[in-house]
């Protein structure tokens, strides 16, 4: 058994290396930063029918494109909260299929429309979405949205794992109407006939009739009419319209129009509500917080700093909440609080942070998606009793912090902390394994420290940064982007 | 003479099989193949990168996974849409604005998911997923296949 596992593993491994070989020539530039990887939504774009010397303008229309999705509500309140990526990879032809007109373009995904004899479907076929696959895996594998970028003038595009879109002007509110699915997983709310379609409800579609009951009455004024008339009297308000989830009848909706029924109007307030949720569905609102190690042991001369770090969300306010032994600290509301054993008196103590999103466009969070919180245990003691490596001035354990800025060009900091003096190593690997650079190869003092690493002399891609120190070992991922 | 990409090829396969780990960090590619309605594995890929997972994910019909430990603990579960059924909407060219929807079915499609990576997993196991008639939030769930997931742990 183990044979088969190392044998399965060497071709896992060479196809990777393969892989990592075959894509060399493909390229990702970041258009948007605001955050590692792990702690924002990535987006990224990859260019269909641009030949090489297209490429530039496949920036200014991924760049574009960007733009216009994040300045459509509800994500514009939440730019910050996104990356974005373009990958790069050119075609031999410019455009793309159209077989009702005999036009056939040679493409990377070999995109068409006409898919299924409708002109406006824009699709890719099994080999191109293959070609997609490998191309994420290879440069972007944390991806969280992809948009394909169709260089035709023609209106067109679809969604899917993969959205698709042309470069016309109107072509991308398919694509925002798209991630309304497989983003939010909303329903569609047209009544356009789906036989056999899943008798579940969306978070935007309901059979429910009974106010109290529908899922979305926080938004529904007592004044207006369940079911609502579908007049212009109530074209602005949140209500129960009839006529959604592919069905005309028995099914309802929460407003007159949105973009989940019609292309070129605004997402309603439960559609919003619900993208909203989303996002924190992938990033919790409190991203970091120190120290990591929720006990921590002081002496009655010593204090301690406590933070959190969160990001903050263009229009709505974060509220942050400090509680010490279940006493609300009135005088502490942002994001850091500094505790003295002295205060805290010899003994066990609490130190609680609560941080909330307080979005009036959120008023359904029964998973408390938009609430975070964090416990720190403070065991006070004597001064005789506790070991100096404690507290204030020294770390209370080995911690390798994820460097920033990643993905980066050309320089990184990588910052990692030490309880006692340890002879430290700190060297950087390729995905392959190769060793590049040794940072640090020294025994050093307690403390925290920082360590830059000027990747200008290799080229693009993903890096490993081990650090050793004593019996500690751990790895963080470095992304380069050229 | 040997050249430096095989070079690093030699030196990279020597160190896996004596024992080089993924990174805890890392993203399990799987591309799968469904027919018949039956879910077989057709290539793994792993990836540095950190899956960043969704917190309150709710049951949906479709297809749904459970990869699972040697002694059958669960590590990671999602679902994902039947990927059988390819959901197509455009506009209606007769009615800007207003969208139109077209249901392409396929008995044989391959189709990839990401899952965080873990030392101990050993299986992944899917399940056709649909809501029970006349019941709310309960689903029947039946098997429809099991990937081998037995990559080599850490150490």
């Amino acid at each position: 058994m183990i044979c088969k596992n190392i044998r399965t593993n060497c071709i896992a491994f060479s196809f990777a290396i393969c892989l990592h070989i075959a894509v060399s020539q493909e390229s990702i530039q970041q258009l948007l930063e605001n955050g590692p990887t792990e702690k924002r939504i990535n987006i990224v774009f990859l260019s269909e029918g641009y030949t090489a010397l297209q490429l530039t303008q496949y920036i200014v229309d991924a760049t574009n494109d960007l733009n216009s999705f994040l300045n459509t509500p509800p994500n514009s309140s939440y730019k910050n909260f996104f990356n974005a990526f373009a990958i790069s990879v050119a075609s031999t032809d410019s455009g793309s299929d159209h077989p009702s007109r005999n036009v056939f373009r040679n493409t990377y995904f070999n995109s068409t429309f006409d898919t299924y004899g409708i002109a406006r479907l824009v699709s890719i076929d099994g080999e191109g979405a293959n070609k997609v696959q490998t191309l994420l895996q290879s440069l972007m594998p944390d991806y969280d949205i992809v948009i394909i970028i169709v260089n035709d003038l023609e209106y067109g595009g679809s969604g899917g794992t993969f959205a698709i879109t042309s470069i016309n002007s109107s072509a991308l509110e398919t694509v925002v109407h798209e991630l309304g699915h497989s983003f939010a997983g909303l329903g569609d709310e047209y009544s356009s006939p789906y036989p056999g379609y899943p008798d579940t409800e969306e978070p935007n579609t309901t059979k429910e009739t009974v106010r109290e009951k529908i899922k979305w009455n926080s938004w529904i004024s007592n004044t207006t009419p369940l079911p609502t008339p579908k007049t212009s009297q109530y074209g602005s308000v949140v209500g129960l319209f009839e006529g959604a989830h592919y069905q005309s009848s028995g099914w309802f909706r929460p407003k007159l129009n949105c973009k989940m029924q019609t292309l070129g109007v605004k997402f309603c307030e439960v559609c919003s509500e619900t993208f909203i949720k989303s996002f924190y569905r992938l990033l919790r609102p409190i991203e970091s917080f120190s120290p990591v190690n929720p006990s921590i042991s002081i002496s009655d001369t010593q204090s301690v700093l406590l933070s959190i770090s969160n990001i903050k969300p263009a229009g709505s306010g974060i509220k942050t909440e400090w509680f010490i032994d279940g006493i609300k600290n009135n005088g502490e509301k942002g994001s850091t609080v500094s505790v003295s054993g002295n205060d805290l008196g010899i003994g066990q103590h609490t130190v609680y942070c609560i941080v909330r999103d307080t979005t009036p466009l959120v008023r359904n969070d029964p998973n408390n998606l938009l609430r975070d919180s964090v416990l720190w245990n403070i065991s006070v003691s004597g001064l005789a009793a506790v070991n100096n490596n404690h507290g204030h001035d020294f770390p209370s354990q080995y911690f390798l912090e994820q460097n920033y800025p990643n993905p980066f060009n050309p320089s990184t900091t990588i910052a990692f902390t030490l309880p006692s003096p340890s002879f430290v190593t700190l060297t950087i690997y390729d995905v392959l394994g190769k060793k590049i650079e040794t940072l640090i190869a020294q025994e050093m003092s307690s403390g925290r420290f920082t360590q830059t690493w000027n990747a200008s002399t290799v080229s693009g891609g993903i890096y490993f940064c081990e650090f050793r120190a004593g019996s500690y070992s751990n790895i963080i991922k470095l992304a380069l982007i050229k | 003479m040997i050249d430096m990409n095989k070079r690093i090829l030699i030196l990279s396969l020597f160190l896996f099989c004596s024992g080089i780990v993924y990174p805890q960090d890392s993203i399990v590619f799987l591309q799968l193949r469904m027919k018949n309605e039956t879910v077989t594995l057709v290539k793994t890929t792993v990836r540095p990168g950190i899956l960043k997972q969704k917190h309150m994910e709710n049951d949906q019909p479709g297809i749904f996974f459970e990869v699972l430990s040697q002694n059958g603990s669960l590590l990671f579960k999602n679902n994902l849409k039947d990927p059988s059924i390819q959901h197509l909407e455009y506009e209606d060219p007769e009615n800007p604005g207003r969208l139109l929807s077209k249901d392409i079915r396929q008995n044989d499609v391959e189709f990839t998911i990401r899952i965080p990576y873990k030392w101990e997993m050993s299986r992944v196991e899917f399940y056709r997923t649909r809501f029970i008639p006349s019941t709310t939030n309960r689903i029947n769930k039946i098997n429809i296949g099991t990937a081998d997931l037995r990559l080599k742990g850490e150490r």
